[in-house]
């Protein structure tokens, strides 16, 4: 076995326009939730449904998601899936409709609950979001089961991930027992006897 | 001109007229999907951003690694956040393929799998590749895809390299010598 001399190095950055602070994310969660009033339950799940098949078709060009999408394609559930999917047409449903962003609304939350200065930044609320721009409209075609099912997949486990790092810290070890800090009074009282 | 509206009329249902309606029908309907699929696209701009991350690769080069098949190879890349809040780096290694056409699914240990990265923080990944003894060397060619980033994809490389010969010992070559000279 051997590697690389020289480890290639990349660096994380803020897209343009777009800076990750406590108060953009914080803007972002609440004018999505202040959306919901404005639009359609239709409209949200769909939306939602696009961002899970976009997830999914970036999984598969993944040599795992990829032997995961061949697996289910030679399966029943594939092709019962495919049949579900064409007779309810929920193709012709969610075509069109924006790809809800989905992996970066979870990560966006997830970096809010580690935010230091979260307390302050409430306190500025209500603070006006961005729109989205030409990046919300992308038009990735109409989703299908197997794009939708490898998302839903993909995040699942980014978000047990995510839910576990966030109790890391002060996990209990499994198997601990704790005694009681003290004795109930009623324990001891004359009518227990 | 008489314009039926009775379909057993070859005036309707061939006439000058019929066309039209077709085509105007046609028309309408393509009107209205283009207008829906336009007011969905400007719907998608007003709606709220999700702030995300790019990918800035220091020198462009690619992620190279090499090892012997039944082996294993390791790719390692450096990562630092340079974001203000805290980001989530989750590597996935795509299909890698020789100049052959040979397809390889790699089987790949990630280390660490799922990592969260702090404010300036830097972590190191290591992507270790268990090389099938069945693997004809050569290099394939793939790609390190950093799951959710835009641009999130960095050229990756690894040699699957001829195994060595057998290296012949001293005591077999003596044995040799002794029966050439029988």
């Amino acid at each position: 076995m051997s590697s690389a001399a020289v480890t290639p190095r990349v660096r994380l950055a803020d897209a343009p326009d777009e800076g990750r602070t406590t108060a953009t994310l914080v803007a972002s969660l609440a004018a999505r939730l202040a959306t919901l009033h404005v639009i359609s339950g239709s409209t949200a799940i769909a939306s939602l449904v696009q961002g899970f098949a976009a997830l999914g078709r970036e999984v598969s060009r993944s040599a795992e998601g990829a032997r995961l999408r061949q697996a289910l394609e030679r399966g029943r559930a594939g092709m019962n899936g495919d049949a579900l999917w064409t007779a309810l047409r929920l193709g012709d449903w969610t075509a069109g409709v924006p790809p809800s962003p989905v992996l970066d609304q979870l990560r966006n939350d997830l970096a809010l609950l580690l935010a230091g200065d979260l307390e302050d930044t409430l306190a500025l609320l209500p603070i006006p979001g961005q729109p989205a721009g030409a990046g919300g409209a992308a038009d990735d075609g109409a989703a299908t089961f197997l794009d939708c099912t490898l998302g839903l997949w993909a995040f699942s486990r980014e978000l047990v991930h995510a839910v576990e790092a966030l109790a890391a810290p002060t996990l209990p070890d499994a198997g601990e027992v704790v005694a009681s800090p003290e004795p109930a009074a009623e324990a001891t009282g004359p009518l227990l006897r | 001109m008489r314009v039926a509206n009775d379909p057993g009329d070859s005036a309707g249902a061939a006439g000058p007229y019929a066309e039209l309606f077709r085509l105007q029908n046609e028309f309408q309907t393509r009107l209205a999907e283009e207008t829906l699929r336009y007011l969905r696209r400007l719907q998608g701009t007003l709606g709220p951003a999700a702030p995300g991350t790019v990918v800035l690769p220091d020198s462009g080069g690619e992620v190279t690694a090499s090892g012997i098949p039944g082996g294993s190879a390791t790719l390692r890349l450096e990562v630092e956040n340079l974001q203000r809040m805290h980001c989530v780096l989750t590597p996935l290694l795509s299909p890698l393929v020789a100049e052959s056409g040979i397809t390889w699914f790699p089987e790949v240990e990630l280390a660490p799998g799922w990592q969260l990265l702090a404010p300036q923080e830097t972590a190191d990944l290591a992507l270790t590749l268990r090389l099938p003894a069945t693997l004809p060397p050569g290099k394939y060619h793939g790609a390190l895809l950093l799951q959710g980033f835009r641009q999130g994809a960095l050229p990756v490389a690894v040699t699957a390299e001829a195994p060595p010969k057998p290296r012949k010992t001293a005591a077999a070559g003596k044995r040799r010598r002794t029966g050439r000279g029988r």
